[in-house]
């Protein structure tokens, strides 16, 4: 068993091959033999590591994704309903959670982050996409002018 | 904080009196024409209305002209409010290659569902492209996208 300490201070144990669904972690499990030293990781908080946790031992033993097949991970646009009942159990925390994916390298979390994302983003309008992150219209009057005009063009297609 | 110090404290819509006002109600659908003293107190009673009325519509100028400074102050309020959750926004913690991550999901899950007559690949990616600068530099700086 080997711990993690959160940005917070909170201790996780967790079992080499849970670990290692993180190429960072992996790499630093390697120089790491004993294990009885906590590995510190200062970027990510206790609520979204724990989540990180649950995520990498439910896919413990499953296959890792090698970079080859980037190109059909992206096509891959099905969720499982494990996967998509976990994201959207925890959508407040879904951008921490995508960074935290990204920061400790575990590509089918950040992946699904994304497609969970992205899926929000669908069929929504640009004011509505605003409204659910926060988001504010910094759009210079040249930039509205030139969307105007592509708007145009679109409703003429 | 604007202040309505103008504001007259109201208990009744005029200060006539009631048996005044039936009297000329109940006097409109007659064929009464008053003599030279009841055309004076009428007479008089309609000056005192026109200070009333006048007074109303100075109010309500007044009234307006708070409720408008209310109404400019709340929107600039509103606006500040958006800006300053957009700064703290989780979304703008996202560096720009998990954004445009993001979008290529975005656009794989559309090029899935186009049908023949539905949007076009161009008219699906404009509503990302007109969110804010950051989402459409990012929209624009993908290639495939476009």
């Amino acid at each position: 068993m080997f711990t993690l300490l959160s940005e917070d201070g909170i201790s996780f144990q967790a079992e080499r091959d849970v670990l290692e669904r993180s190429v960072l972690l992996k790499n630093m499990l390697e120089d790491v033999q004993d294990s009885s030293n906590s590995i510190p990781l200062p970027n990510v908080a206790s609520a979204v590591l724990e989540k990180v946790l649950h995520f990498c031992e439910h896919h413990r033993g499953d296959p890792l994704p090698v970079p080859e097949e980037d190109e059909t991970r992206m096509r891959k646009i099905v969720i499982e309903d494990w996967d998509y009942d976990f994201i959207s159990a925890n959508c407040d925390i879904v951008f921490e959670i995508i960074m935290a994916a990204n920061y400790l390298d575990i590509k089918d979390l950040l992946d699904l982050g994304c497609k969970y994302v992205a899926s929000l983003i669908k069929g929504k309008s640009t004011e509505q996409i605003r409204e659910l992150f926060h988001i504010v219209n910094d759009l210079t009057p040249e930039e509205e002018e030139k969307i105007k005009k592509e708007n145009q063009w679109a409703e003429a297609v | 904080m604007l202040q309505f110090s103008n504001q007259r404290k109201r208990t009744s819509w005029t200060n006539v009196n009631p048996f005044q006002i039936s009297f000329i109600n109940s006097q409109l659908r007659t064929g009464f024409i008053p003599n030279f003293h009841k055309k004076e107190r009428v007479l008089a009673l309609a000056e005192g209305l026109e200070v009333e009325v006048s007074g109303f519509y100075h109010e309500i100028l007044e009234t307006k002209r708070v409720l408008a400074e209310l109404e400019h102050s709340h929107q600039l309020l509103t606006n500040l409010l958006g800006r300053t959750q957009s700064i703290v926004s989780p979304i703008r913690k996202l560096p720009v290659e998990i954004l445009q991550e993001i979008f290529e999901h975005y656009m794989s899950q559309w090029e899935y569902s186009l049908t023949i007559g539905s949007l076009s690949k161009h008219n699906s990616i404009l509503p990302i492209t007109q969110v804010c600068s950051h989402w459409r530099e990012t929209a624009h700086s993908i290639p495939g996208l476009w």
